[in-house]
């Protein structure tokens, strides 16, 4: 599809992947970027925009095992892959030589 | 509030269903609601506010299609729009019908809008005109609302009402007025009282207004002029303050004139006289003509309001029990009293109608743009595959349709326009209040564009979406020709021509029935030739103030008129055809309400011994009228055929007697003779239809009269004859409303030729988009069937065969449609009832038309492309594309 760059939203969606780790869903992403970065994001966005990452073949999920609780559901959790982690090297590359040497703020 | 209990808003839930894609909807709904919960437990002060939230956070357009390249931007936009023209451009004539289709649907509603909003919405342009309230009484025994008030009741209301801070009384009337060298003339005047100012708040334009002083015994009389007065009959002369005019015989002085505000509403007339405030006037009990308008105090609700009038109304009935035992009042809002129940009927059936129509074209709309959207699923899908994402290209497609919507606007702004000026027109010559002025304003317009707005969206994006979603490989995969659309849409264009036949059907019967009764209206046979000139005139209570006086008048002005050259014949009476006469609760003597019968409701007109000449009639049984009858005291009546029938039938009614129940004295009435039935009234549904009876006018002459006149000659040479016989007679007395009979049953009856016109405009459109709605999706399905055709012919099919097939489809949809239609029709004529004529709601010749006609351009819509798929060259079919 022909993109250069991680979208905005999906960096901060990744990030916040790679920092829950293991087990990560949309819902424990989404508190991650509220605890983190204290930004409330829709949580549909985080979980739409996951599949679609998915597509992109940047993140993995599988099917977790369904909730103890009775009417419990199977929750999708999500992994970064290589090449989700190199893209995300990419992006703060990127940035950070820009970023280097710029004082905007005085 | 416990956890259990708060569920997650379904609106936001709705929503997000929509917008979210297919794949990840349950899932990313599933993990919502699961923080939805913890939320909720977690005490968080407002989760359902939160779910909003999150939900509105999901409404980026970026989120419903695959590939969000933001980056993109908004230079695209521009390239979209021209790309889009081009698109356009390419197949001129969908998008042609797309427009029109788009327009004619909006421009009538805004027509019809702006005749509602009018209606609806009617305001009186006075200071917090909400807090007006209006009182009318009604004869409970008589049933009827409307009946005005006596001046003492105005004046208990004033006096004791708590809930209105002020009242005030008026009346119109006729009055002849006269300026200095001038012709006298009639025009209508109202009575006041100077409270009126107060409960209208508004200042005169010029002069002053009322005060209490005005309205007192022996004042000097004043009045003052109604702004459309002052400028068409004085000239907007700026000093007319102060000069005098002559109004029923008396001087009066002009002390002011009255604002142009006043002229759209019920109060504009040409002359404001003050009430004179005598103790006679407070005492009249009978006189019941007075329109009671009061202002309400602050914060006081209606059902209060309501309760003290009904308090005040049994007052007043156990204080005055022969004029006001029946008698009780109401309070109505400005429009409640005004607005009239057959006009705001007629405005819902014709927002039915109208809406109808804009359905109709919607669906055709949407069929059109599905098609379209289908036949360039191609294009979609290689672009798709080359990288363009899903936005765009919905983009690209939504781009479109707004533009078509755009334009679809703008000849829907002019049609809306075009469209209420004939309504206004038609309106017009009905005799509605002269304060409806059907406005196209800015809301009207506002409606037109968010309109067609809605509908670019809505048929323009439901298509697009579906078509930038299928799988592009499925697309690309076809190796017909044109694209199929799923199942589902296939479904769905079949079930829009199905709505649209239905729609039609109910649209076209309703056009059958009302046109019907339209040409039944036109050739109603009113009883006599209807050649004749009629003319009112009015003597003044001052100059003809006994009964011999009119007499001598009347017998004067028949022998002039007669020898007047070409005059064959004249007659008096107090109404024209289709005008009615005067009605009342009256007792036949052989059934006497005093022995619990119930009292017959009973027209009256009043005539000379001349009129039954001039209309021609013979008696049927008994006699008619001679010139001495009524002047010996006794009071002979003719009753038309109908009475006698339906009071007496089988016997001889001449001898017979009844009287009025609601007079003071009333006196016996002797049949003396049955007249063939001449139509006083149309007999329509809501209009009282009773019996009619003549008295003689020597019993009972009455100041105000009509005359009718048979003439060769033509009407102005006529009615400069007559204005000159009566000036001979009398200098001082004005002819008015000279107007030849047929135009004004014309004006009674000029309702119906507009509704029917209306309706058979809405059913002949609906019927051409329908059958475009067919065509367009034959066309469609055959390009689809054309390797299967092609396959038919290669094993030996043969054309008839073959159109036979392909008919079969349309038919098949084109009578579910119409099966459907004629359920939906014989609801729908039910309510057309009221304004129909002589044609039963189910007339089977209307419905039979309505459905001939639509399976007929059915299968002419559908015939053509049968025609071609026919003439389909097997082999070109059967080749890959």
């Amino acid at each position: 599809m022909g993109r250069k760059f991680l979208g905005e939203f999906e960096q901060i969606v990744l990030l916040a992947l790679a920092r829950v780790g293991e087990g990560a869903y949309a819902v424990s992403i989404h508190d991650e970027i509220l605890r983190t970065a204290g930004k409330s994001v829709s949580i549909p966005a985080v979980y739409v925009t996951l599949s679609r990452l998915e597509k992109k073949g940047l993140v993995v999920s599988r099917m977790g095992e369904p909730d103890a609780r009775p009417g419990g559901r199977a929750k999708r959790h999500f992994a970064l892959t290589q090449r989700g982690t190199a893209a995300l090297e990419q992006s703060r590359q990127v940035f950070d030589r820009l970023w280097d040497g710029l004082e905007l703020v005085k | 509030m416990t956890a259990a209990s708060v569920r997650p808003p379904r609106i936001a839930r709705a929503l997000l269903g929509i917008v979210l894609p297919r794949r990840d909807r349950a899932g990313a709904l599933a993990e919502l609601d699961d923080k939805f919960a913890e939320v909720v437990e977690a005490g968080l002060s407002s989760p359902r506010w939160w779910y909003w939230r999150q939900a509105l956070g999901a409404m980026r357009p970026g989120m419903w299609f695959a590939g969000a390249d933001r980056g993109a931007g908004a230079g695209g936009l521009g390239a979209d729009i021209r790309f889009g023209i081009r698109m356009l451009a390419k197949t001129p004539l969908t998008t042609a019908v797309i427009v029109v289709t788009l327009a004619v649907g909006l421009g009538f509603n805004g027509a019809v809008f702006s005749m509602t909003n009018t209606i609806v919405f009617m305001a009186l342009p006075f200071e917090d005109a909400d807090r007006l309230r209006f009182v009318d009484a009604v004869n409970r025994e008589e049933g009827a609302w409307g009946l005005g008030l006596t001046y003492p009741d105005y004046l208990e209301i004033a006096a004791t009402s708590r809930g209105f801070e002020t009242a005030a009384a008026w009346y119109r009337t006729n009055a002849t007025v006269r300026r200095a060298g001038d012709l006298p003339e009639r025009v209508v005047a109202s009575y006041v009282t100077p409270t009126l100012f107060d409960v209208l708040r508004f200042q005169p334009s010029l002069g002053r207004r009322l005060t209490d002083d005005d309205a007192a015994p022996g004042a000097p009389p004043v009045v003052l002029l109604g702004h459309a007065a002052w400028q068409n009959r004085h000239g907007a002369d700026p000093a007319i303050v102060g000069q005098t005019i002559r109004v029923q015989g008396a001087d009066h002085t002009i002390v002011g004139v009255l604002p142009e505000a006043l002229e759209d509403t019920p109060f504009a007339p040409e002359l404001w006289i003050p009430i004179a405030d005598t103790a006679e006037l407070a005492a009249n009990h009978e006189r019941r003509v007075y329109n009671v308008v009061g202002r309400v105090t602050d914060g006081l609700p209606d059902s209060q309001l309501s309760a003290e009038l009904d308090e005040i109304s049994q007052r007043l009935s156990a204080r005055y029990p022969e004029t006001h035992e029946s008698i009780s009042e109401r309070i109505q809002t400005y429009r409640q009293m005004y607005s009239g129940q057959g006009n705001q009927t007629i405005m819902f059936v014709m927002m039915g109608a109208v809406g109808f129509l804009l359905l109709i074209a919607c669906a055709n709309v949407a069929n059109l743009l599905i098609s379209r959207v289908l036949h360039r699923g191609r294009e979609i899908a290689v672009r798709s595959a080359m990288g363009a994402s899903q936005w765009r290209l919905v983009r690209q497609l939504l781009v479109e349709s707004l533009l078509m919507s755009s334009l679809a606007a703008m000849g829907g702004a002019v049609m809306a326009w075009w469209g209420s000026k004939l309504l206004q027109a038609g309106i017009e010559r009905t005799g509605a209040p002269p304060w409806f002025v059907f406005g196209v304003g800015g809301e009207v317009y506002a409606l037109v564009v968010v309109l067609a707005f809605v509908a670019g969206i809505l048929f323009g994006f439901a298509p697009a979406l579906h078509a930038v979603r299928a799988p592009a490989g499925d697309v690309l995969k076809e190796s017909g020709r044109g694209t199929t659309g799923s199942i589902r849409t296939r479904r769905i264009t079949a079930g829009l021509v199905v709505v649209q036949v239905m729609l039609a059907v109910i649209l076209l019967a309703g056009a059958g029935v009302m046109t019907r009764s339209a040409v039944n209206v036109q050739r109603v046979d009113w009883g006599l030739d209807t050649d004749l000139l009629t003319v009112r005139l009015t003597l003044d209570a001052d100059r003809y103030p006994e009964n011999e006086n009119r007499l001598d008048f009347h017998r004067d002005l028949e022998q002039r008129v007669l020898a007047i050259p070409g005059v064959d014949a004249m007659g008096l009476t107090s109404s024209f055809p289709s005008r009615g006469g005067f009605n009342g609760p009256a007792e036949l003597e052989d059934r006497l309400v005093a022995e619990g019968n119930r009292p017959e409701r009973l027209s009256q007109v009043i005539v000379g011994a001349n009129y039954f000449e001039l209309a021609g009639l013979e008696p049927i049984r008994g006699r008619l009228f001679h010139e001495t009858d009524g002047s010996d005291g006794t009071f002979p009546v003719v009753i038309e055929q109908r009475f006698a029938e339906r009071f007496w039938p089988g016997e001889d009614p001449v001898g017979k007697r009844f009287r009025w129940v609601n007079e003071v004295d009333p006196q016996w009435m002797t049949v003396i003779g049955v007249a063939p039935r001449i139509m006083h009234l149309l007999p329509m549904s809501f209009l009282p239809d009773f019996p009619v009876f003549y008295t003689p006018y020597p019993a009972e002459p009455l100041r105000g009269m009509g005359i009718m006149v048979r003439a060769s000659t033509d009407t102005e040479t006529l009615a400069t004859a007559l204005r000159e016989a009566v000036r001979a007679i009398d200098p001082e007395l004005p002819l008015y409303s000279i107007e030849p009979l047929p135009r004004l049953l014309e004006e009674n009856t000029y309702s119906w030729q507009v509704v029917a016109y209306m309706f058979t405009m809405l059913g002949a459109i609906a019927l051409v988009l329908s059958c475009m709605g067919i065509y367009a999706v034959m066309a469609f399905a055959i390009g689809r069937r054309e390797q299967e055709i092609g396959v038919r012919m290669a094993l030996g099919a043969r054309a008839p065969e073959v159109v036979r097939l392909v008919m079969r489809v349309a038919l098949v949809q084109t009578g579910l449609g119409l099966v459907l239609g004629l359920a939906g029709a014989v609801f729908t004529t039910r309510l057309l009832t009221m304004f129909m004529f002589e044609v039963s709601p189910t007339d089977p010749v209307t419905f039979a038309a309505a459905v001939g006609l639509l399976l007929l351009s059915a299968m002419l819509a559908g015939w053509a492309p049968a025609r071609r798929a026919s003439r389909v060259d097997p082999m070109r079919a059967l080749q890959p594309d």
